[in-house]
């Protein structure tokens, strides 16, 4: 699998293949033959200098005059079809346990990340979260009521409704 | 490249702003608590060391290490919640793992500022802790001797028993045997049963004028057969290294002893790490000191564990195993300071999938030669009708047999709760962790405080109504409010590492600097093929 990187919105597939004492670079579909070596990059004999900077994902490289932001693309994220956990529409008990706290109410909006309700099971506090940004659609416990593993606790509007 | 765990903290959040208060002021507790056990000493007996021309044991440990290489001290806190607290800091023995020369060593030193360094009962498990880890790792020992023996009030306490003082020179026998050097580098008295710490060292060096070992001292041999000796004619440096080859090396002052030993470890062979080969360190990519803010401030919140992986591990990068199967135990593969771990962490109760799920991934880090690292906060495996019909127990079991039939090293961290079975599940003491720390928030004991309340104080109870007394609910209140206080005390994590149920509290910050240290010591000794016992399935 090649890797994936993204200049300017455009992603650009690529792989290095060692050859001799450089690399044979596979981009997009064409071949060239590369080696970097004390800030100097050479293409097919042409030599130009380089610097690169990194920081997470992405990397600025300085070349020829210009600058470059790259954002590598983790091949599992890119890859995900957005059909898991992320867009899950209902959030279901991951023990049994009773609901303790209930922060939203039917049609509200959150954010990924927001405190929904809190559970408690076997002596401890469990808050659930948000898993993407949405409206709730069924609050289905109310404070104090128990629930068995699995029981749904909040649904959230299917993201299709709301567009 | 592995995959980055994607964090959802809000460091905005007031709640994460409480935690960050509370987990500081936790941490600047074990920071003040350290420093007490390292460096507070009265006046009078610095004065004295002054005078018998000796250094205190932090000094001596800083001319023996080499000059800016980490030293990962253990059970610091050793005794100071014992009764004889005051007495013995830090049970009167520092201990740690260090580079000597260029090796990593363990080094162990008697700490004679207080009571002459007597051994206390708490002294001799952390003596034979310490041995106990040069064992199980492959570790050398540097001892620096300065003890005036056994605490007798307390002997019944450590002498007899399989664990006692016994076992210290058992395990300076074993470790011989296995070809682990030690050398004893002899700075004050090694009385009675001390006086066998350099004579069973491979080397010993003693320091002429201070350095003395004899089985009795001066007063006791005149009071058992009349005869007046010294000191220096009884045990001193040039009759032991002269005329009875009780020590090897001669040394005219402490600095020149510590030459000395340094020069002896430098002569010892360096043996080829195991493991797997460590790939380039990466900082994670989310701030450590974020950790305070994740930490609850109660102890009965839940916590998210991949916001905790994500502040301990290379880049963040954290390859889960089984991501949606068994969600309260999270498995995966990440990097420590470039070094391979498996890593079994709770996000709540143990169930019979998270339980065959830990026990799977064990596996499959043993066959792949991957050390594991147990993040522990668990409270229990599932109880009820249901769970019990559905084999919870031997499913429990079967993660238990995995944990301790494993044979890559294992480390564990107590980060918040470790109760029940579920300590066993998740690689307790009693599962020869190569190394256990705890953070200072954290509790360990067959149950939690609340629940062990109710058991104990309901057994009250039922003798008042027994009675036919009615209780009121202040008058419960008051039976159960000392139980819950008292239970608290000892589960806590002071009285954990004081009793020496782990190798020391550290710093949430601390963590992944300590683990990388503790990993690096743990693969000097060979990794055996993997092989199990039997798994009731």
């Amino acid at each position: 699998m090649q890797h994936i990187f993204e200049i300017g919105g455009v992603e650009h597939r690529l792989w290095l293949a060692r050859s001799g004492e450089g690399y044979r670079l596979h981009l997009d579909g064409g071949e060239a033959t590369i080696a970097l070596a004390n800030g100097r990059l050479r293409i097919d004999g042409v030599e130009t200098s380089i610097h690169v900077a990194h920081e997470g994902d992405r990397l600025f490289i300085h070349i020829g005059g210009d600058s470059h932001e790259l954002l590598y693309q983790d091949p599992v994220a890119h890859h995900a079809a957005g059909a898991g956990r992320g867009s899950q529409d209902v959030l279901h008990a991951p023990m049994p346990g009773v609901v303790v706290a209930l922060s939203v109410e039917e049609g509200q909006a959150v954010k990924e990340g927001d405190i929904l309700l809190v559970i408690e099971s076997m002596k401890l506090e469990t808050a659930i979260r948000a898993p993407r940004d949405g409206v709730i659609e069924t609050a289905h416990l109310a404070v104090g009521k128990s629930f068995e593993r699995d029981a749904p606790l909040i649904s959230l509007a299917p993201l299709e409704a709301q567009a | 490249m592995t995959r980055r765990i994607h964090s959802r903290l809000d460091p905005r959040d007031p709640a994460f702003l409480a935690n960050v208060e509370h987990n500081r002021a936790l941490a600047r507790q074990l920071d003040e608590r350290q420093q007490a056990a390292r460096f507070a000493r009265p006046e009078r007996d610095l004065q004295r060391l002054e005078r018998q021309g000796k250094m205190t044991v932090r000094a001596r440990l800083e001319q023996l290490l080499d000059p800016g290489t980490p030293f990962l001290e253990l059970s610091t806190l050793a005794a100071g919640e014992s009764s004889y607290a005051a007495d013995a800091p830090g049970a009167g023995q520092m201990v740690g793992i260090g580079i000597v020369s260029g090796k990593e060593v363990v080094i162990r030193a008697d700490d004679s500022s207080v009571k002459g360094g007597a051994w206390y009962p708490l002294s001799v498990k952390k003596i034979v802790r310490a041995l106990d880890i040069a064992i199980e790792n492959n570790l050398p020992v540097v001892h620096m001797c300065d003890s005036a023996g056994g605490f007798l009030p307390l002997q019944d306490q450590f002498f007899a028993d399989r664990y006692g003082a016994g076992r210290i020179f058992r395990n300076q026998s074993i470790l011989s045997k296995k070809g682990i050097p030690q050398v004893a580098l002899v700075l004050g008295n090694c009385t009675a049963g001390g006086a066998y710490i350099p004579a069973l060292s491979d080397y010993s060096v003693i320091v002429r004028g201070t350095g003395a070992i004899f089985l009795a001292g001066p007063p006791l041999v005149k009071a058992a057969t009349g005869e007046e000796v010294t000191v220096e004619e009884l045990g001193g440096a040039d009759m032991h290294t002269a005329i009875s080859g009780v020590a090897d090396y001669p040394a005219d002052n402490e600095m020149q002893g510590i030459a000395i030993t340094r020069e002896i470890v430098s002569q010892w062979r360096q043996r080829p790490k195991a493991g797997n080969a460590a790939i380039d360190p990466e900082p994670p990519a989310y701030d450590p000191a974020e950790l305070y803010g994740i930490l609850p401030a109660d102890s009965r919140v839940q916590f998210e564990m991949r916001e905790v992986i994500a502040r301990i591990v290379d880049g963040s990068r954290f390859h889960e195993y089984q991501p949606a199967y068994g969600s309260s135990l999270i498995c995966g593969y990440a990097h420590i300071w470039g070094q391979q771990v498996g890593i079994l962490a709770n996000n709540g109760v143990l169930f019979s999938d998270s339980a065959l799920k830990g026990a799977h991934f064990i596996e499959l880090c043993d066959q792949n030669r991957t050390p594991l690292l147990f993040l522990q906060n668990i409270t229990g495996f599932m109880v009820g009708r249901e769970y019990e019909r559905r084999g919870i127990t031997k499913d429990g079991a079967k993660m238990i047999m995995a944990v301790a039939g494993a044979s890559v090293p294992k480390i564990s961290i107590n980060c918040g709760a470790s109760f029940g079975a579920g300590t066993y599940g998740m690689n307790g003491r009693a599962f020869d962790p190569r190394f256990m720390f705890s953070w200072p928030r954290s509790q360990v004991g067959v149950m939690g405080a609340e629940q062990a309340a109710d058991v104990l104080s309901s057994v009250k109870i039922r003798q008042f109504e027994r009675e036919g007394r009615e209780l009121s609910a202040e008058a419960i209140a008051a039976i159960r409010d000392p139980v819950i206080a008292d239970y608290k005390r000892a589960s806590s994590a002071w009285h954990a590492t004081s009793e020496l149920w782990d190798d020391g509290v550290i710093d949430p910050l601390a963590t992944r600097e300590t683990v990388a240290l503790a990993l690096s010591a743990a693969l000097n000794a060979p990794i055996e093929d993997p092989h199990y016992g039997v798994f009731r399935m």
